[in-house]
């Protein structure tokens, strides 16, 4: 063994990568089951680095298994079911018998306030629309923030890759008093708008489906009408991509961005919540993001936002009463 | 595979090779080194491999003939009359080798300026050099024996340098030498050279590559004057720790094998004229040039006037060796003014003056840079008109504020790499490489490199999401 004092860091090198690969080999039919795994390209340490990068750490697997065997000892359940699962199933389920109440109230409220059964059309309206309002998205927002030109009228709760399953939990607001970071949550608490945006999607094609990404919108959409019950709620269409991007990838295609758009399309009312698509003045004949519009084919180039925010324009609301 | 910083080569490839090559007996160990070179390059480019092949194959029988004349023949005719016939019989053979070397270069170089640098064969630009330099050496008599089939196929098609060089002399050091050094001490030393290479690679160059990414995003029209610069300096940086960190860690690779460590970078940004930067940086490119076309064509020891047609000349092959697109020609000719003007006038005063002339390298070089990283000329006139707005270049939409977000995210991977830059932090590290606290930091960053490599490695979209 007179080579490990010549060769410290190769030694350590050996025995910590063997460690991570027991580790990622323990690993690899539990927590990180989920994993993409071929044998050329993933050593079983990379699984240990890619759950570390997920914020799923090898200690979680000590309880992970002591989950299992309890919830399986209490249910009479076969080993091996998704544990994350239940237990987010189990706390909306608790989150959705606590809504109805409110819900009766608010819509109880409305009714006597304005009359609900009205819907609205879209009409042109100036900058000052923005005034009293307030956007949330991924990186596309934050384009819109940065080269809109509406930054000082408008509240922007955006983040690059953020997702609609973390829209509302993201430390990506700032209370207005002490400057602190607050989720967006607790920002709508705080402060009411007149109108909320939403464009939320695109990193969300990879995971999940149509489906679930719809019932994690809706809710989204819900918990929003909650928090600002006077607002308008606009959920913007996502995004599309351009035609090359649209025909080479198998995730971030048009036909993806399109079947989760016309699902988004149906929580419209035109009374309280409004759909609008600005693919209307972004995309080509064949409905693909325009190439001179882009550089990365997926992003608008900075001088593009303009019409993005002239088609905001396009499409105020006024109710009656205000 | 092709990627030192990727999982198949960092845990499959590495090891077992590494493995199978220390358990053969030193004399074949040539031969192992031959067919993981195979195995390596196959994997990345099984159709060009023949071509490979093909290519070495006949460079052995042409150095063979360009031998012969010169040995064999001499040593039986002694009349000067025969000598010359032998000289015009030698020439044909190397004018023959150099055809095919270059022309192999020239053709597929056209091809990729029409058809995309895609369809460049895997370390073209590289192996040829590596051919031309061993034919003329071979005619020169800098190599004095021919060696054996094996021993050149090994130069050629070793896979620590096959994809980018550094394009090493085979009369380079120690490299033909017989009884190689071997021991655990030089495995240790190339690993830590191979890590030093791999960090700043992986956490550096790619970092720093994400920030050009966003700038292109943005369009250059709307980018602010200072993000243009932050952009230059970056891409400066990033091009540097790319290629100096790939050169680290092939270097690493050829001293665990045995081989000496080829140096390809000597602190270029520490320079005090633009000539002694490019004297520092790619060296093995540079010596290339000054070796096979500079002193051929009389170097400076002809005149100003001739002096200044073969920098010319060095530049524009210079140029047009890194990209047939008509920036590349620029780039080459921008350097060329730079080093005529130097060469004929400023150059003692920058080097009697090295902070004034350090601020020249660190301001010029980043502007040469954006001429070598923008191949679209419109787009290159935009960023330039963005780094020098009082020439014209009214931005649209610009937000005078992004400095201030790029400046946040990037800051630490720019203080970092300028640190990294220093050449006597490089030496320090070396010095103490066997202290603890060194090894502790270079396990860190393997682990870190690896991290980072496998958690981008998983977002289809390589560095960014939306």
């Amino acid at each position: 063994m007179k080579w490990v004092k010549k060769c410290p860091v190769l030694f350590i090198l050996v025995i910590s990568g063997t460690l991570f690969t027991m580790v990622g080999i323990a690993g690899k039919n539990s927590i990180y089951k989920d994993y993409e795994y071929n044998f050329t390209g993933t050593p079983f340490l990379a699984l240990m680095m890619e759950g570390i990068s997920k914020g799923e750490y090898p200690w979680d697997y000590l309880s992970y298994g002591a989950a299992i065997e309890t919830v399986s000892e209490t249910l009479n359940l076969p080993m091996g079911n998704e544990e994350d699962e239940d237990t987010a199933d189990g706390k909306t389920e608790l989150f959705e018998e606590e809504i109805p109440e409110d819900d009766v109230q608010e819509s109880t409220d409305s009714n006597e306030e304005v009359s609900v059964d009205k819907s609205y059309d879209f009409i042109a309206v100036g900058e000052e629309y923005f005034d009293d309002a307030v956007f949330i998205g991924d990186s596309r927002t934050v384009g819109l923030f940065e080269y809109g030109g509406i930054e000082n009228r408008s509240d922007f709760f955006a983040k690059t890759s953020l997702t609609i399953y973390d829209a509302l939990t993201a430390l990506i607001a700032k209370d207005e008093e002490t400057g602190e970071k607050i989720t967006v949550e607790e920002a709508l608490q705080k402060k009411q708008y007149g109108k909320v945006y939403l464009m939320l999607g695109i990193n969300e094609l990879g995971t999940g489906t149509t489906e679930t990404f719809m019932e994690e919108y809706k809710k989204v959409v819900k918990r929003l009408e909650e928090l600002q019950p006077d607002a308008i709620i606009y959920v913007e269409g996502i995004m599309r991509v351009t035609g090359t991007k649209n025909e080479s990838d198998p995730i971030f295609n048009n036909t993806n961005i399109n079947e989760r758009n016309e699902e988004i399309e149906k929580l419209a009312d035109n009374k309280k919540i409004f759909y609008i698509d600005v693919n209307e003045v972004v995309c080509d004949g064949q409905g693909n993001l325009n190439d001179e519009y882009t550089t990365d084919e997926i992003h608008l180039k900075a001088q593009y936002y303009q019409r993005w925010k002239e088609f905001l324009l396009t499409k105020g609301i006024e109710r009656d009463g205000e | 595979m092709v990627v030192f910083s990727g999982m198949e080569f960092l845990f499959r490839f590495l090891p077992i090779f590494l493995a199978v090559y220390y358990i053969t007996p030193q004399k074949y160990r040539n031969t192992a080194l031959l067919f993981g070179s195979i195995v390596f390059y196959a994997v990345g480019e099984p159709y060009f491999m023949l071509l490979l092949l093909a290519s070495v194959y006949l460079n052995y029988i042409l150095a063979k003939k360009i031998c012969f004349y010169e040995t064999e023949h001499r040593v039986k005719n002694k009349k000067k009359l025969k000598k010359k016939i032998i000289r015009k019989k030698k020439n044909k053979w190397l004018i023959a080798a150099l055809l095919l070397d270059v022309g192999l270069l020239v053709v597929f170089k056209i091809l990729g300026t029409f058809f995309g640098n895609e369809i460049l064969p895997l370390g073209l630009s590289f192996y040829t050099f590596k051919m031309i330099s061993f034919q003329v050496d071979i005619f020169r008599r800098d190599i004095k024996k021919l060696p054996t089939f094996e021993r050149m196929a090994v130069y050629f098609m070793m896979f620590p340098q096959i994809i980018s060089g550094p394009i090493m002399r085979y009369e380079e050091d120690d490299f033909t030498q017989e009884k190689k050094k071997y021991s655990w001490e030089r495995l240790e030393e190339g690993l830590q050279y191979f890590i030093l290479g791999l960090g700043t690679k992986v956490l550096l160059a790619d970092r720093l590559a994400i920030l050009g990414k966003d700038i292109h995003t943005i369009g250059y029209e709307s980018i602010s004057t200072p993000l243009a610069w932050l952009g230059a300096a970056a891409y400066s940086m990033q091009l540097y720790f790319d290629f100096w960190g790939y050169s680290l860690m092939t270097s690493g690779l050829c001293v665990m094998l045995g081989f000496p460590f080829i140096k390809n970078f000597d602190h270029p940004y520490s320079s005090c004229s633009i000539s002694e930067f490019w004297r520092r940086w790619h060296m093995t490119l540079g010596s290339f040039f000054r070796d096979y076309v500079y002193i051929p064509l009389g170097g400076s020891r002809e005149g100003r006037g001739r002096t200044v047609r073969n920098l010319l000349i060095v530049w524009l092959l210079t140029g047009l060796w890194h990209g047939g697109s008509l920036n590349f020609l620029v780039w080459g000719l921008v350097l060329f003014g730079l080093i005529v003007i130097e060469k004929l006038w400023i150059g003692k005063w920058l080097q009697k003056y090295p902070l004034i002339g350090r601020c020249y390298v660190l301001i010029l070089v980043p502007i040469t840079w954006t001429l070598f990283a923008i191949t679209d000329i419109n787009q290159l006139a935009l960023y330039l008109g963005r780094l020098f707005p009082f020439i014209g270049g009214k931005g649209i939409a610009v937000n005078p504020h992004d400095i201030v977000k790029y400046l946040g995210m990037y800051g630490p991977y720019l203080a970092a790499g300028v640190i990294w830059c220093v050449p006597a932090v490089y030496r320090f590290v070396e010095k103490h490489r066997k202290h603890p606290a060194i090894i502790a930091a270079l396990v860190g960053i393997f682990w870190l490199s690896v991290y980072c490599t496998v958690s981008m490695g998983n977002n289809p979209f390589t560095y960014l999401k939306f």
